[in-house]
This record gives structure tokens, C-alpha cells and sequence, in this order.
């Protein structure tokens, strides 16, 4: 616990970071728990009403609270972010590994094979696949893990590669060692500093891709609201209705950039080319 | 040791080379480290191979533990032409084999404490309390405290770390250790302490060892013969105080003239 706040008092981006972070979870996880409205609950009579003490931040075509659809999104769009940068780390670290380490042809093949998947326009595939009917969310969560573990299996692969070649990887397999024993006792937890970067990075990039295809109508599927969603809905009365448009865009953007301050905090840390802290 | 007895190694016409070339390099085609080297190693005796910096002395010692396929050459070692051997193979017959590099910190995992790293050199014992009595004798017989098993590496002295690296060469009672400039990188007091050690353990286990160095003054207060290295071929070899006494290549002269170590005294 101590080392983590050392850690968090090493960098003023990581600091402010974690604090954007930790204040949006606690608004998604708590927020809906403690808003007295529903976020699905229509109440035509308040329609489009502006922010006001009742409705902090507006209600609107429905007359649904935005502040508590907003929170309930975030839900919505950090599971699916979160979910899909854990399924990438585990298909990119496990690639990564198997490429660096094993080497050869099994390497060749599959740097090819990450060749080729990052020559696709990530967000153009996922919205022809998703414009073919597969809209759920799981699907959606697949789809996204799918197109985005190759950076992190480039990543992976360039540092076992390097790794493998240190002196205390070539003592413990003068011991003996299983091959097993060394990937995962010896390589991967000295390989952790630039993979917890690049998925801290990964999150935002999904947030937005996330976003992206809810805002086109792609995503999440009415009554469920991301902040995607949410923000298309201001699309009704964009100017009348500003505040749907404006709160919703304001979250996107905050979260993205808490998550790349994080980023680029941890790398400053972690990168001791940096100078700060190795 | 035991001059009568069969080599424990035994290296023939060993060729090792590296891959160069690319857009950028001048050089194409592979480069020879190692050009036709052949030596052996009786069971407790100290093989020194002495050389100046990329004359090919670590490649040998890579080679021979199976971490550096040779171009062309065999190397036998307990009866067992070493790059013959299947993985599993390979990865029991090295257990014989251990090295300790000039890099002492480089060689211990940065993320695992100093218990931890010895205890994986006890993989093969299942017993929990053996294992543990195993290692305690293993620290006190290298002369460090059981306080230093809490320790990450960066918490250690070059010489614990030296000491921590002796030990866990020796867990797995190999028959061959491998010095790659051990003391390069200690001080003075470290380096007569590890001196000691490592000649009492030779005593004590039968052990040989193929120390690589180019101190020579070092080289000849442990080791039983000699090898000159220069450009990837053995230019002389022989008994150490016959090298050292009779050097009949000029660049072992200048070697021995440069190191002043005829007027030093033999312990």
C-alpha cells in the first residue's frame, strides 16, 4: 500500500489521472445506486427540461435524468472497454510470448498474421461486421478484443525477445528450468512495465471506438445507454437540447484523457530512458 | 585432480560464428568467433582460458553449457556429445553444467527475492523442510547470512551477489562450473574471499572448472593449465607455470609482461 502511494506521488500526470479515473468509476458504479430516478424511465412531461437543481444536468426527448443516464452508461461503456482490452492483453500477451520465445517459423507466421490483421481499418471492420447484424454486446466485446491485440503482441514479443537474452534467463535454464517456469516466472514479470502502459493506453482507444459505433447506432442497443448512445440522442436538438450533446461529450472526452494521463504516467515511471524512476 | 582419469569435457575442431549482414552492415555473411578449438577438461582440474576482450573466450563458454550452437565441432561432455542431445535431454545433462558470469546483478531476476532464486535451483526436492535445510547449509557454506533470503538483488553487495550466484551454481552439485570473469567486477577483498571459496569447494566436491578470464594473475593462483586466446584460435596451451615461466608466443609474452606477474608470488 505504501509502495502504491510512492508510486502515485512519483507523477503529477498519473496522479491526476487516477483521480479522473477513480471519480468517473465511483460516478458509474454508486450513481445509479444513490439517483432517485430510473435511467430507462420515461416522464414525457419533463421533456428536454435544462439543467436544474431536480435534473442537474437536463433530462431528454423521454424526460429520462441525463446525470443518472449518464452514470449508468459508464457503466455500460467501461465494462465493455474494460472487458475487451482483458480479452486483447490475454490473446496479445499469450501471442506475444509464444512469438518471442519459441521464435522461428511459429515467429513468422504470427507477425505475419499481425501484419495483415493491423493492415485492416479497425473501426470500418467492426462496423461492417456490426452493420451485418451482429449487435450485442458480447459481440461487440469480441469484435473489439479481436481487432486490437496485435499492438500488444508486438509489444510482448519485441520484450521476451530481449528477455530472453539476459543473463538471469540463461542461469535459470542452466538449472534446468522448464520452459514454462521461465516464461512465467522469469520473462513475464520483467516484461509487466510496457504491457501495463499499452493496456492502460488500450482502454482509451476502446472507450472511444466504443463510443464511436454506439454514437452511429451500432453499439449498444436502445433501452441501454452508453455514452455513445447518449450522445447521439442530442443529435434530436442539438442546439435546444445543447446539454445531452455537451455533458455526454465532455465525459468521453475526460475519461480519455484520465486513462492517457495514467498511460503516460506509468510509462514515465516504468521507462527508466525517461530519467525519473526505474 | 585426476590426471589418469577420462575427460570430463572434451571439445574437438570446435567452429562457432555469427549471423551478420543485413541492409546496414558492411559485413555479409557469418563472422567466426571461435576458429577450430580444441581442449579438455579431467575431472578437478581448473581450465583457464586467458585472451583479450572478443577473442572469442565466452562464445566457447556458451557453446558448452548449450546456449550457442557451434558451426561445425563436437563437444562431449560425461560421454555425451552435448549438441546431440534432444531438450530433454540437454535440460538434465545441464544441471552438470553451471555458469556464474562477470555480471552478478544482470544474473539474478531483479524481480525475485534472494530465498526465492535459490530455492528454484532446489526445484528437483519436494520435500518443504529438506528443501529449506538444503538451503541454509548451501548460504553458510558460502558464507552468507539466512538474513539475505528476504532481499531483492538490488539490495545486495556485488560480492553477496557473486556469493548468492557461487551458491546457486553449486545447488545442483554439478560437476562443471563455468567462470566468466567471476571477479572482474569486485573489489579487491571480495575477490581474495571468492578465491577462496571457490578453490575450497573444488577440493571439497571434486569440481573443475573453466575459468575465463584476462587477468592472468588470477588465472594463476587457481588454475592447473592455461589457454592463450587470441582472434578465435588457442595460439598456446599448456601447464600454468610452464606458460607463465616459458611463454613461447610472443603475444603470451606481452600478456604476462603486462600483467607483472613474474615477480608476484604464487599462493
Amino acid at each position: 500500500m505504501k509502495g502504491l502511494i510512492n508510486i502515485l506521488h512519483s507523477d503529477r500526470s498519473l496522479q491526476l489521472g487516477v483521480i479522473i479515473i477513480s471519480v468517473i468509476c465511483l460516478f458509474s458504479i454508486l450513481g445509479p445506486l444513490l439517483s432517485p430516478y430510473h435511467y430507462n424511465t420515461q416522464n414525457l412531461s419533463e421533456s428536454f427540461q435544462r439543467p436544474s437543481w431536480s435534473h442537474p444536468l437536463g433530462t431528454d426527448f423521454f424526460g429520462r435524468d441525463l446525470l443518472t443516464r449518464l452514470m449508468y452508461g459508464g457503466r455500460i461503456t467501461l465494462t465493455v472497454a474494460f472487458s475487451a482490452t482483458l480479452f486483447a492483453v490475454i490473446i496479445g500477451t499469450i501471442v506475444g510470448l509464444a512469438s518471442g520465445f519459441i521464435g522461428g517459423w511459429l515467429d513468422r507466421i504470427l507477425m505475419r498474421l499481425v501484419d495483415i490483421l493491423l493492415g485492416f481499418p479497425k473501426l470500418f471492420v467492426i462496423l461492417l461486421l456490426v452493420g451485418m447484424g451482429y449487435t450485442s454486446l458480447g459481440l461487440v466485446v469480441t469484435f473489439l478484443a479481436l481487432f486490437s491485440w496485435m499492438e500488444i503482441a508486438r509489444i510482448v514479443r519485441s520484450d521476451v525477445w530481449v528477455a530472453k537474452e539476459q543473463l538471469y534467463v540463461k542461469s535459470a535454464e542452466a538449472l534446468g528450468l522448464r520452459r514454462r517456469r521461465i516464461i512465467f516466472r522469469h520473462i513475464l514479470p520483467n516484461i509487466t512495465g510496457p504491457l501495463i502502459v499499452s493496456t492502460v493506453l488500450l482502454i482509451s482507444s476502446l472507450i472511444l471506438i466504443e463510443s464511436s459505433l454506439s454514437f452511429l447506432g451500432l453499439g449498444v442497443q436502445p433501452p441501454n445507454a452508453s455514452w455513445g448512445t447518449i450522445l447521439n440522442e442530442g443529435r434530436v436538438d442539438p442546439v435546444g437540447a445543447w446539454w445531452i450533446s455537451v455533458f455526454s461529450g465532455i465525459i468521453i472526452v475526460t475519461c480519455v484523457i484520465g486513462f492517457n494521463l495514467i498511460g503516460d504516467g506509468l510509462r514515465n515511471i516504468l521507462d527508466p530512458k525517461t530519467g525519473k524512476k526505474t | 585432480m585426476q590426471f589418469n582419469s577420462p575427460p570430463l569435457l572434451e571439445v574437438k575442431d570446435l567452429c562457432i560464428s555469427y549471423r551478420k549482414g543485413g541492409i546496414s552492415s558492411s559485413i555479409k555473411g557469418p563472422v567466426c568467433a571461435v576458429k577450430g578449438v580444441s581442449f579438455s577438461v579431467k575431472p578437478g582440474e581448473t581450465y583457464a582460458i586467458v585472451g583479450e576482450s572478443g577473442s572469442g573466450k565466452t562464445s566457447i563458454a556458451m557453446s558448452v553449457i548449450g546456449f550457442l550452437r557451434p558451426l561445425t565441432g563436437t563437444i562431449f561432455f560425461m560421454n555425451k556429445n552435448i549438441w546431440e542431445l534432444d531438450r530433454s535431454g540437454l535440460r538434465r545433462l545441464r544441471s552438470n553444467i553451471q555458469p556464474v558470469f562477470q555480471n552478478s546483478g544482470a544474473s539474478l531476476n531483479p524481480r525475485m527475492s534472494a530465498g526465492k532464486i535459490i530455492s528454484e535451483a532446489f526445484h528437483a526436492i519436494v520435500d518443504e523442510h529438506e528443501k529449506e535445510k538444503a538451503l541454509i547449509d548451501l548460504l553458510r557454506s558460502v558464507g552468507l547470512d539466512r538474513e539475505i533470503l528476504r532481499r531483492f538483488p538490488h539490495e545486495l553487495s556485488g560480492g553477496q551477489k557473486q556469493r548468492l550466484n557461487i551458491a546457486r551454481a553449486l545447488a545442483l552439485k554439478p560437476r562443471l562450473i563455468i567462470l566468466d570473469e567471476p571477479l572482474s567486477s569486485q573489489d579487491l577483498s571480495t575477490r581474495a574471499q571468492l578465491i577462496h571459496l571457490l578453490s575450497s569447494f573444488k577440493k571439497a566436491y571434486l569440481l573443475s572448472y573453466i575459468l575465463i578470464s584476462h587477468n592472468l594473475s588470477l588465472v594463476r593462483l587457481i588454475s592447473d593449465r592455461i589457454a592463450i586466446m587470441k582472434q578465435g584460435v588457442f595460439i598456446e596451451e599448456g601447464a600454468t607455470e610452464q606458460i607463465i615461466n616459458n611463454p613461447s608466443n610472443n603475444y603470451t609474452k606481452v600478456l604476462i609482461e603486462a600483467s607483472n606477474i613474474k615477480n608476484v608470488k604464487t599462493g
